[in-house]
């Protein structure tokens, strides 16, 4: 309960923070929803292919008719996620989509070696897992892409996952008996995490997607570890006499393994990285991330068109407010910003100080 | 290796649109109209023309706030590329069959 209160005032405070922050004339305040979509997927195009994506901006910007845009949008952000060259996200891709086969190859394993009973409701939850592990995976890979994120992510996935196994006591048994001893280790590691990739992303922004990346990195492989763990010691160590069988017992750890870690486990470490990344960027007034300048591919001798230059675009409107913060509008009132910032820092004292109670609260029950 | 793959319909398609008048600077939508193209085809073929050294791209900037505009047009080795070709290849300005590469359509 109190990882859903955490998680779930994160994202209001996000959107609030959002709203309450944006200049006046910030020019993505008023953007439309396939305009934001579309700044979105274009941060995921690789430093070459940043010149395209802002063709594909300033082309959608000059279009009008709500479905027009939609359909030019949506278009162009499926050639943006595809769209390579990769580099060395695709290595790591492909390794996470191996850990996802591997974590459901082995859970479909066990439950047939088990024997464990089929029903409407076992398809049902088939379908959820798959579509977590898929959401997991296009998640990852849209991480994957971020400028700064790989490093800093992954290098916490391993960080975060050797937590979880400490927590587990390194052992299948006591992974599936007795967890939480060390259970601090499951609120420090997304910490270090989120500061760890602000300071090494030099902002909040790397930050927080560098805990994204990491919550699914070490997702996926402890999933694959407690179905392992469930494979290999099947019903072993359970007292008959509390009237389960040992196909039930088998089934309701795999049913445990894919909502520990595959969903309270991650949602409170992306929750604590995400606010641990916020903190850090602001205690420490981090700079903003400077994407690399592309030089457009214009051969020197073909001349240019009456009254166009050849400046990268990005110096007249950048992609992404957040990758690209600007300095207030002129016009923005200085001391309207002062007040925006002031409610928004109220609000977030306010619900850390509450998620900080309800965590001690739930430490200290017996 | 890739540089050596043979382009598809579509992409000849964009090429002789361009074709149509080398001298003047097109916009990506417009282009996509004319061949019939989603966005997402356009793009990526415009991305790989452009890295064949078969398209010029510029911008024109846009009026104050907006984004700037990118253009395109034929590039001296897409006029020879195209001049290399059959005059049927591409010619389709309807909806082409989907991953119909170049190979077979000089074959046909």
């Amino acid at each position: 309960m109190p990882l859903m209160f955490i998680f779930l005032a994160g994202i209001a405070v996000a959107l609030i923070r959002r709203r309450l922050l944006a200049a006046p004339g910030d020019p993505t305040r008023h953007q439309d929803a396939p305009a934001r979509l579309l700044d979105w997927a274009v941060g995921l195009l690789a430093a070459e292919r940043e010149e395209w994506g802002q063709a594909m901006i300033g082309e959608l910007d000059r279009l009008d008719g709500r479905t027009r845009r939609w359909r030019f949008a949506l278009g162009c952000v499926g050639a943006a996620v595809v769209m390579p060259p990769w580099g060395r996200a695709a290595a790591a891709l492909g390794a996470l989509m191996a850990v996802a086969a591997s974590a459901t190859g082995l859970a479909l394993y066990t439950h047939v070696h088990y024997r464990i009973h089929t029903d409407g409701w076992t398809w049902v939850a088939a379908a959820v897992l798959l579509l977590v592990l898929v959401g997991y995976i296009f998640g990852g890979s849209v991480l994957l892409r971020r400028p700064g994120v790989a490093g800093p992510g992954l290098t916490g996935g391993l960080l975060v996952a050797a937590a979880w196994l400490a927590v587990g006591g390194f052992t299948f048994d006591r992974w599936l008996n007795s967890l939480w001893s060390n259970s601090w280790l499951l609120f420090v590691a997304p910490i270090v995490v989120g500061v760890g990739g602000t300071l090494w992303g030099g902002s909040a922004a790397v930050g927080r997607r560098a805990a994204r990346l990491a919550t699914v990195t070490a997702a996926l492989g402890i999933y694959l570890y407690g179905v392992l763990a469930v494979a290999v010691l099947g019903a072993a160590g359970h007292d008959p006499s509390d009237g389960w069988t040992p196909a039930q017992i088998v089934d309701d750890n795999l049913g445990n393994q894919a909502v520990f870690c595959l969903m309270a486990l991650p949602l409170m470490t992306a929750t604590i990285g995400w606010a641990a990344a916020a903190a850090t960027a602001r205690l420490r007034r981090a700079q903003p991330v400077l994407m690399p300048q592309s030089v457009l591919p214009i051969p020197e001798s073909g001349p240019a068109p009456v009254g166009t230059t050849r400046a990268t675009p990005r110096q007249s409107h950048p992609a992404t407010r957040e990758d690209h913060p600007q300095p207030s509008s002129g016009a923005t009132p200085a001391t309207a910003t002062r007040q925006r910032r002031t409610w928004y820092l109220l609000l977030l004292c306010a619900v850390l100080t509450a998620a900080v109670i309800l965590v001690f609260i739930a430490c200290l029950r017996p | 290796m890739r540089r050596n793959r043979p382009l598809s319909v579509q992409a000849i398609s964009v090429l002789r649109a361009l074709a149509t008048d080398p001298s003047r600077w097109r916009y990506g939508y417009d282009l996509a109209t004319e061949v019939h193209l989603k966005s997402g085809s356009l793009y990526p073929i415009l991305v790989r023309l452009a890295d064949r050294g078969l398209l010029e791209a510029t911008w024109e900037p846009g009026p104050e706030g907006r984004p700037p505009r990118h253009m395109y047009r034929l590039s001296g080795a897409g006029r020879e590329y195209l001049a290399g070709l059959p005059a049927t290849t591409g010619a389709v300005r309807t909806t082409p069959r989907r991953n119909l590469r170049l190979s077979e359509a000089s074959c046909r």
